[in-house]
This record gives structure tokens, sequence and C-alpha cells, in this order.
């Protein structure tokens, strides 16, 4: 078992593989946050049947988010690009933020570096509709801006892009 | 109907996988279009085929049904009104126009069939300008997913690029169409293509002449409305103000027509 403990500010924060037993949180997760987790929402409606394969469709790594005890959300990594060195991260918290910055910041930094430590890759960008916190925190930086793209309780949201470069491609021309 | 001078669309037909498999397998389309590099199995590129897509059509030259590239609309958000474009074409033909041509037609199509507000592509940087001049001033740029490619050891940009429904259909369609009509040559309109456009608005044509009156054929005021704005987007221009209220007969929308075209 792929173990890992973050020790923040905010509690014990443990992200370890999501497996059968925290299906039914990521559902319940993904039924409240609708559009501010983008991936599951991208699929269409939610239906319990399904979920449990659209949970892991496109992904290379996924983990469950347990703070205090008790799960918090859902982090991972999907479609990755070995080709181009570049994949496509989730930080999905349950509360809509209210775990806090540092929280957020915690898994942003675990799923990053198992991005760029563990598989190699180079940048990592994520999506995040305008109405929630930037998913990456601190670590993002904005790329790209659809206006007006998603429907979230009755008004348009901007849909935002921001990236994380690994300490490695910084120093390299390629990024 | 999605038919234009020198370029059309049909659907995808099952003998249509090893030639488009072969398209987007060459050296320039394999890394930059959805498969990155990677080779998948005639199998799995049929499944790939339709992974995720709303909607695709073969692009082939009017004169022939061979394949010459492929457009589609892809991760739609049916309840935000958004879904994203490919297109991919025959290497041999990159720089021609042909691809962006088709897939101009299939963004009018796409606005006409589906509730969408927004179409988004993620282009690769040196084929901006491609995409640019078919789509400039009404595609806009949202941003640059930086060194989102490696090409060569250097980093190259994927740049967001969006059209709006409103956009397109107050400005760009007509500009479009005209665009498309006057690159492929500008064919003046023949009589047999304003014969079948009456029969596509309900006459009954059967050796028809010149002086055939359009009331003998059953087109009533409503069915000249119908003709005389497919005779509009086929020409690409607006026909001349006033003039509808003289024509009487087949002759005279070839006549019309012609004079639109100019």
């Amino acid at each position: 078992m792929d173990l890992v403990e973050i020790n923040r500010d905010a509690g014990d924060v443990i992200v370890r593989p999501l497996d059968d037993a925290d299906v039914h949180f990521a559902y319940q997760l993904a039924a409240e946050l609708e559009a501010e987790w983008p991936r599951i929402y991208s699929y269409g409606p939610l239906a319990s049947h399904t979920f449990g394969e659209m949970l892991w469709r496109d992904v290379l790594a996924i983990f469950a988010v347990r703070a205090g005890g008790s799960p918090v959300g859902v982090t991972g990594l999907y479609d990755v690009d070995y080709r181009h060195g570049v994949g496509w991260v989730e930080v999905v918290l349950a509360g809509s933020g209210s775990h806090g910055a540092d929280l957020r910041l915690s898994v942003a930094e675990h799923v990053t570096g198992l991005a760029f430590g563990r598989f190699g890759l180079r940048k990592v960008f994520c999506w995040h509709a305008g109405c929630q916190e930037p998913p990456l925190g601190s670590l993002g930086i904005e790329e790209a801006r659809l206006e007006n793209c998603v429907l979230h309780d009755g008004w348009y949201w901007d849909r935002v892009v921001t990236s994380v470069t690994s300490p490695a491609a910084r120093h390299d021309r390629i990024a | 109907v999605l038919a234009r001078v020198g370029v059309a669309l049909r659907p995808v037909l099952p003998g249509d996988h090893r030639e488009l498999r072969s398209i987007e397998l060459s050296e320039h389309n394999l890394t930059r279009w959805r498969f990155a590099g990677e080779v998948p199995s005639p199998e799995e590129y049929r499944r790939l085929l339709w992974s995720g897509v709303l909607e695709q059509r073969v692009v082939t030259r009017s004169s022939s049904p061979s394949p010459i590239g492929l457009v589609n609309a892809h991760r739609a958000d049916l309840r935000s009104g958004t879904a994203w474009l490919g297109v991919v074409e025959r290497q041999d033909l990159h720089g021609q126009g042909l691809g962006m041509a088709g897939l101009a037609m299939f963004v009018d199509w796409l606005f006409d069939q589906w509730p969408l507000r927004h179409l988004h592509a993620e282009v690769h940087e040196d084929n901006l300008g491609q995409f640019e001049s078919v789509l400039d001033g009404f595609a806009n740029v949202a941003g640059r997913l930086r060194a989102r490619f490696r090409d060569e050891g250097a980093g190259r940009d994927a740049v967001l690029v969006t059209i709006a429904r409103d956009m397109w259909l107050s400005t760009a369609r007509m500009r479009i169409r005209t665009t498309l009509h006057r690159d492929a040559g500008g064919a003046p309109i023949s009589f047999g293509e304003v014969c079948d456009i009456a029969a596509r608005s309900g006459a009954v044509v059967s050796n028809p002449t010149p002086d055939t009156e359009l009331a003998d054929i059953g087109l009533d005021s409503l069915a000249v409305i119908l003709v005389l704005d497919e005779l509009e987007q086929r020409v690409g221009a607006p026909l001349p103000a006033g003039e509808e209220m003289r024509v009487r007969t087949l002759g005279d929308l070839v006549t019309l027509a012609r004079a639109s075209h100019g």
C-alpha cells in the first residue's frame, strides 16, 4: 500500500491509493461539487452504476485524501501524455474549500511531486471553474481562460487552466 | 447539405477505418494529433475513433468519396453548451486549406444542429497560421499552454482557441461561406444546381427548362423564399435586394444567383 502522510497545521492528512471503499464517498463528492470536479463533470450526468468506471477513466494514478480520520477529497493524475511529458492533475476537496488553503496546497504538492518524481513528467496542468479556488493554490500559474464556459448554479463561469512546471524542466529549454 | 465547392463532409463508414488510421499515423500527424506518437492497433483504433466523440465527419473532395481528412467534436459538455474541435488531414495536402475548409463547414453544421455556445480547439502553435487563415476574426485566443508539446527537443505551445456561437451566426457564417466559395474557384451556379435546390424545397421538377414557372412545379411564395435563402448560402453573398419579387421561372433564379455571385 502506497501510503503518504502529510503533516500540516490542518492536522494529519493521509493520501493513499483510492480503492473500492472510497467510491461511495467519491460519488457523493461528485454530486456535491458538480462542475467543481471538471474531469468527472465532463463525462456527463452521474449514474451510480457507472460512476466507478468514470472514476478510473483516463487516470494514471488516483488517491483518496483523508484528514482527521475522515475522507475529505480525491486527487490524481490523468490524461498523461508521455510523448510530450505532460499530464493533468485534479485536487478535489469536499466543502468547497472549507478545509482551507493549507490542506489544498499540501495535496497539490503531493500530486505534483508524484507527477514529476515518480512518473517523470515535466509539466502538469489543472482545470478549474472560475467559481472555485484554484486547486493548485499558489503553486499554479494561470495559462488560459475560456470565458463563460461552465454552467454552475445558474451562472456561466470561466474555465481556467493553471500549470506547474517541474523544477528540473524550469532549467531546461523545453520549459 | 454539407457539400461546398471542392470539399464535402460525409459520415464515417466502416470501410474508412484503414484509410483514416493511415492519415492519423502519418509522420506529421502522428505526434501532433491525438495519439501523441503512440501507434494503436487497428482494433484499438476502431474503438478510439469514437471515444468521447459527439459528432464527426470524413472530409473528402466533392469529386471523390475517398477520405482526405477527419473533423470531429469531442469532450462535449451539453449542459454548458461547449465542445472541442479536432481536425486532421492527409499529410500531402497540408497547406491547401482543404481540412480547414472542412472544419469551417463542420462548425457551421454543429451550430445548426446542436445547442452549443462555444467550440474550443487546442492548436499546435505551428498550425495556428493555417487555422487563422480560415477563422481569422471570429476565433478568439483564450490562452496558451506553454511548452505543451515537445518537438525536436524544444517546447512548443498549445494555443486554446474559442469560437463563439453568437459571433459565428451574426458575422462569420456568411464570410466563411463566401471565402470557401471564392477559394474553391467560385464556379458559377449551374441550372442543374438550381433545380436541385428547388427540389429540396418541395418542387416537383421533371423535364425542367429555364422557362419552367415556379408556380407550376409546386413552389409557393414561402417555398420560393426557402429557395432564395439556399441560393444565398450557395453563392456566399446576399441576393440583389428587391429582385425576389420578379422571380417567376427557374431561369430567373439562375440569373439572380449569378448576378449576386458577380
